[in-house]
């Protein structure tokens, strides 16, 4: 009974433990008064077990990146519960559940749910609204959809969607594929309006530096994680159990974030930094490593392109440039087209002469050289430092407002390594936030932490990845495929670069971008403009608020589809455990009924069924190879993607050319191209301040505070804003807000405030707290406009983005607060 | 005899609520009442810190029936409604014997554990959720953790139990020296709530 090491007991005091409980009180405020009673309701202690259960296969929908299987149980025809699915035993620490997981049988009967077709009677946004049927709604969409198509060709339809879902079916995977509304769009050549969100990491580390990261598994080889634009204990909590097996061996734990989180509450080191500043930490470390002799120069030399000679226009210095043609390499994978092979070339400190990268005994990764023709390059390397000099660690002690001998432990434990940075979207969401993925492949070449166990610079979203066969999508071309946060921009000049898109019809689905995207208001204003919106959703949401007819799609439990993102070894089958309840209908069927009034229908296949279609989408020679059909998924059976080789993803470099890893863009290219300047520094680590939420913005006279926000545990997005159990956790929004900053505007805790600045506000309570830096408030994503006591999040942001990223820039913000 | 335990590791614990709803939903527990549920030891509001920026710490103590091996509710009750089990050493609630005088929730030092439904039972849905066989709420009756009897009396665990995304709940029988609670509790330093008040909680604080 009592442990031989028992330490500590009576650390919890009563006093302490009281205080504890009454942080929460509520559930124990009754304790303790009124009578005795009589007369209690006799009762059965045990209800008896009689009703028949069955169980079936899904998983949760929401974009948290775990996708998570789990076990539904029906019961008289109602979902009672659920549970994590298990998986072989090999695999059992991939098992993964939440507590936004564990209500969804709740949130499949949540009380906003969209029951029927409907039609709004009042102005747009005025919450009238008319039941019809589905045959009127079809006629009308598809009425308007034909005569649009008429006169103003296919850009005037577009799709706008979010991450609502991946499914290959109904989903929006990339703003449109899946088969609904893939073959759709393509056929049409119509418009894609695709997420803002997420793409200054999407777009800069995953495209253009193809850095992927090593699976979050792959943590407990670690010997120094950093939780830095993230906060693996809440906002990816699957990923936690690795960080905790890693700091049970010894690791460290650092946390960079202006908020304290559960993970910076367990850190050995927390570092409050200032929002929007962390590209120049980075550029700071790199200095140091550099002034410090901190740095891995083999790897720099072998496995960075730290060595290749940069041209005066910025591109790589190639064999080309000295007459020698180039020739054909393997096949691109992503594109299909062969490689095209032109040797890099590099100084060779060993003949102390030029060469070529793949032969140069000692390519040089410092200086600048006098090549044979009379031109004179530095390597990437130099490039690079020689542009960032001005960033030491206390001029980023400064500008991130951080103790200096905190931001030197934390360089130096980086450097030790292995070391893994889990970047999630924390410090995605300024304006300046691309350049900071630069600025980490920067720091890990610098100091070999990449492309080893242990080692990364974010977390993998999808390390086992599935094959499906995206052509399964396209039928043709589409017209325009841009961000939605251009839709602003679209209303106004009606085309897109040199292309005509005068939007007539506007579909959103697979997403809530007037709850979930920044600049609400500029939004709103737009969508105002198009002549007819549609939205097709399982919630009457903030943006279904706004449209012309609304559509209810099934809960995921409702619906059969697939989605082939691999967090763990198994892609998601969604088995469709009950009818759609009410009068919903899935994407696809809706787009079917579409397709067929505008005698479109063989875009579907004239009647090819869910099953026939996902077995289209499987057909990769892989899968085949591996027997994935519709009828193995379907069944019992949980399969494994044949991608899985049992072992953690250490990810290697991935530059398609050479295999190294890439600090550095020689062709940046925009994201989303309507023919805008690309400035020089798009190539390099760089740091700029944030658009408006930088410290010394004169702007902070009027609103001094910097806003934010976080990625709550009991928020999937939008999603669950109404499910009863995650509001009995936490029923309303609150404004966090430090204690200083809120005696200085005699704020207490719990008193409504009103969150303002010149684009809008949210009137809402105040949570008083230490756990914010001063200076800073986070406003919740995710609650609903109503839930609001009056205005929204998003009606303090901005839809101005980078135009190189396209990238909704929620966090940067200023605002004052006052109490309301 | 067995004696069913909990050892909560809470240099992992992360506050998330995953096991409060677990078991929320296992047990159809009514609105608004927990049976378990994440406390925040920091400051004066749930996730916040003690202390003063920057210098500031915190940490979450899952807190339900403790099921203790001296239960101060046993002593009370005036009509053996909560009675300790023997095979189980689990502390249970019989609501048909409960005359809802609430001595139990008195006499108890771990504070809002148990609650007492003063009106009947309000749930988010208008069905119940949950396991077909967990007790039905009652109205004028005090309720509590069962450590999920319905479920350990068939060989199963605990819905909270199930699946700690942390890793960092773990449950068995403490009179087993091989089992895993008993295992962790030996080599690792643990505390106990309110141990002064001589309750011997059978739930164990890793720390």
């Amino acid at each position: 009974m009592t442990g031989n090491t028992h330490q500590a007991s009576a650390q919890l005091t009563r006093r302490s433990f009281l205080k504890a409980t009454g942080a929460v009180a509520g559930a124990a405020a009754v304790a303790g008064t009124g009578a005795t009673l009589a007369g209690v309701g006799a009762g059965e202690a045990l209800a008896e077990s009689t009703a028949a259960e069955s169980t079936f296969r899904s998983g949760c929908r929401g974009n948290c990146g775990s996708k998570c299987h789990m076990d539904v149980t029906v019961r008289e025809g109602k979902v009672v519960k659920v549970a994590a699915a298990q998986y072989p035993e090999e695999d059992a620490r991939w098992r993964r559940l939440c507590v936004k997981g564990y209500t969804q049988p709740q949130r499949m009967y949540d009380p906003d749910r969209l029951k029927y077709p409907m039609r709004r009677t009042g102005e747009r946004g005025a919450g009238q609204w008319e039941r019809i049927s589905w045959d009127d709604a079809i006629d009308e969409i598809a009425g308007k959809i034909g005569a649009a198509l008429k006169d103003h060709g296919g850009t005037s339809i577009a799709v706008w969607s979010s991450y609502g879902s991946y499914g290959v079916l109904n989903g929006a995977q990339a703003g449109y594929m899946s088969i609904a509304y893939g073959r759709f769009l393509t056929s049409i050549g119509g418009t894609v309006l695709g997420a803002g969100a997420d793409y200054a990491q999407i777009y800069e580390q995953m495209i253009l530096l193809g850095q992927n990261g090593n699976s979050f598994d792959d943590t407990v080889n670690s010997r120094c994680i950093v939780s830095w634009g993230g906060n693996p204990a809440e906002a990816y909590i699957h990923g936690w159990q690795w960080v905790c097996e890693a700091r049970e061996k010894g690791a460290k734990l650092i946390t960079v974030d202006p908020q304290f989180t559960a993970s910076a509450m367990h850190s050995d080191l927390y570092l409050p930094i200032r929002p929007g500043t962390d590209g120049a930490l980075m550029l700071a470390m790199a200095n140091y490593y550099f002034e410090n002799g901190l740095t891995d120069d083999e790897f720099l030399r072998t496995s960075t392109v730290a060595p290749f000679l940069v041209k005066e226009d910025g591109t790589y210095l190639r064999m080309s440039d000295y007459g020698q043609p180039t020739s054909q390499g393997p096949v691109n994978p992503m594109t299909g087209q062969p490689t095209v092979i032109d040797p890099i070339v590099v100084w060779d400190e060993a003949a102390d002469a030029q060469g070529v990268l793949e032969t140069a005994a000692k390519p040089a990764i410092l200086g600048e050289f006098t090549l044979s023709d009379g031109r004179v390059c530095k390597t990437c390397y130099q490039t690079v430092l020689d542009s960032i000099g001005e960033y030491t660690l206390e001029k980023a002690a400064e500008i991130c407002d951080l103790p200096l001998e905190d931001i030197e432990e934390f360089a130096r434990l980086y450097a030790e390594g292995p070391s893994y940075i889990m970047t999630f979207q924390g410090f995605g969401h300024h304006v300046n936030s691309h350049h900071n993925f630069k600025n980490l492949a920067l720091i890990a070449a610098m100091t070999g932490n990449y492309g080893k166990p242990g080692a990364s610079i974010c977390g993998a979203s999808s390390p086992f990845s599935f094959a499906v066969n995206n052509l399964a999508y396209m039928f043709g071309r589409l017209g325009v495929n841009t961000t939605g946060m251009y839709l602003p921009k679209l209303m106004e000049e009606k085309k897109w670069g040199q292309t005509p898109c005068d939007i007539q019809v506007l579909w959103c689905c697979n997403g809530n971008m007037l709850s979930c995207e920044s600049g609400r208001q500029e939004l709103i204003e737009a969508v105002k403009k198009v002549p007819f919106v549609v939205c097709a959703d399982v919630n009457m949401t903030d943006t279904a608020e706004w449209a012309d007819i609304v559509l209810p799609v099934p809960h995921v439990f409702e619906t059969e589809d697939f989605d082939g993102g691999c967090p763990t070894p198994y892609p998601m089958f969604h088995h469709k455990g009950l009818d759609p309840l009410y009068e919903c209908k899935t994407d696809l069927d809706i787009m079917r009924s579409v397709a067929d009034k505008l005698g479109m229908g063989a875009i579907y296949g004239n009647g090819m069924s869910d099953a026939e279609l996902i077995d289209v989408v499987l057909a990769t020679d892989l899968n085949k190879a591996a027997g994935i059909t519709y009828e193995r998924l379907s069944g019992d059976e949980m399969v494994r993607t044949p991608l899985y080789t049992g072992a953690t993803v250490v990810q290697k470099p991935s530059s398609a050319e050479t295999g190294r890893l890439k600090f550095y863009l020689e062709k940046p290219a925009p994201r989303n191209n309507f023919g805008q300047e690309v400035a020089d520094y798009e190539k390099r680590p760089y740091y700029e301040p944030a658009h408006e939420a930088y410290w010394e913005n004169p702007l902070r006279e009027k609103y001094p505070l910097m806003g934010c926000s976080q990625h709550h545990k009991y928020h999937v997005h939008s999603q669950l804003a109404y499910t009863p159990l995650m509001r009995e956790l936490e029923p309303e929004p609150e404004l966090k807000i430090n204690a200083s900053d809120a005696a200085a505007r005699g704020i207490k805790q719990g008193d409504v405030v009103k969150v303002y600045n010149d684009r809008g506000y949210a009137v809402l309570k105040a949570l008083v707290t230490e756990g914010i830096k001063p200076g800073v408030v986070s406003i919740p994503h995710g609650f609903q406009a109503a839930q609001f006591i009056e205005g929204h999040t998003q009606d303090l942001t901005s839809v101005y983005m980078n135009d190189f990223c396209s990238n909704s820039a929620f966090y940067d913000f200023l605002c004052e607060v006052e109490k309301y | 005899m067995t004696h069913y335990g909990m050892a909560i590791d809470t240099k992992r614990c992360v506050g998330c609520n995953a096991c409060t709803v677990a078991c929320k939903v296992a047990n159809n527990v009514p609105a608004n009442v927990f049976w378990t549920r994440a406390l925040t030891d920091g400051g004066d509001a749930p996730d916040t810190p003690a202390g003063v920026f920057p210098a500031i710490s915190m940490s979450y103590i899952t807190l339900g029936c403790q099921h203790c091996e001296n239960p101060a509710c046993v002593k009370v009750c005036p009509v053996g409604a909560t009675y300790q089990d023997p095979e189980t050493g689990v502390v249970r609630q019989d609501y048909e014997k409960c005359i809802g005088c609430r001595m139990c929730m008195s006499a108890c030092p771990y504070t809002g554990v148990r609650s007492f439904n003063w009106e009947e039972p309000a749930y988010g849905v208008d069905y119940a959720l949950g396991d077909a066989d967990a007790p039905t709420h009652q109205k004028h009756t005090v309720e509590k953790c069962t450590f999920c009897y319905q479920r350990i009396s068939k060989g199963e665990t605990p819905a909270c139990m199930d699946l700690c995304p942390a890793r960092a709940r773990h449950w068995g029988d403490l009179d087993d020296p091989e089992s895993e609670v008993s295992q962790l509790i030996a080599s690792r330093p643990y505390k106990q709530l309110l141990e002064d008040m001589g309750t011997r909680p059978s739930v164990y604080y890793l720390v």
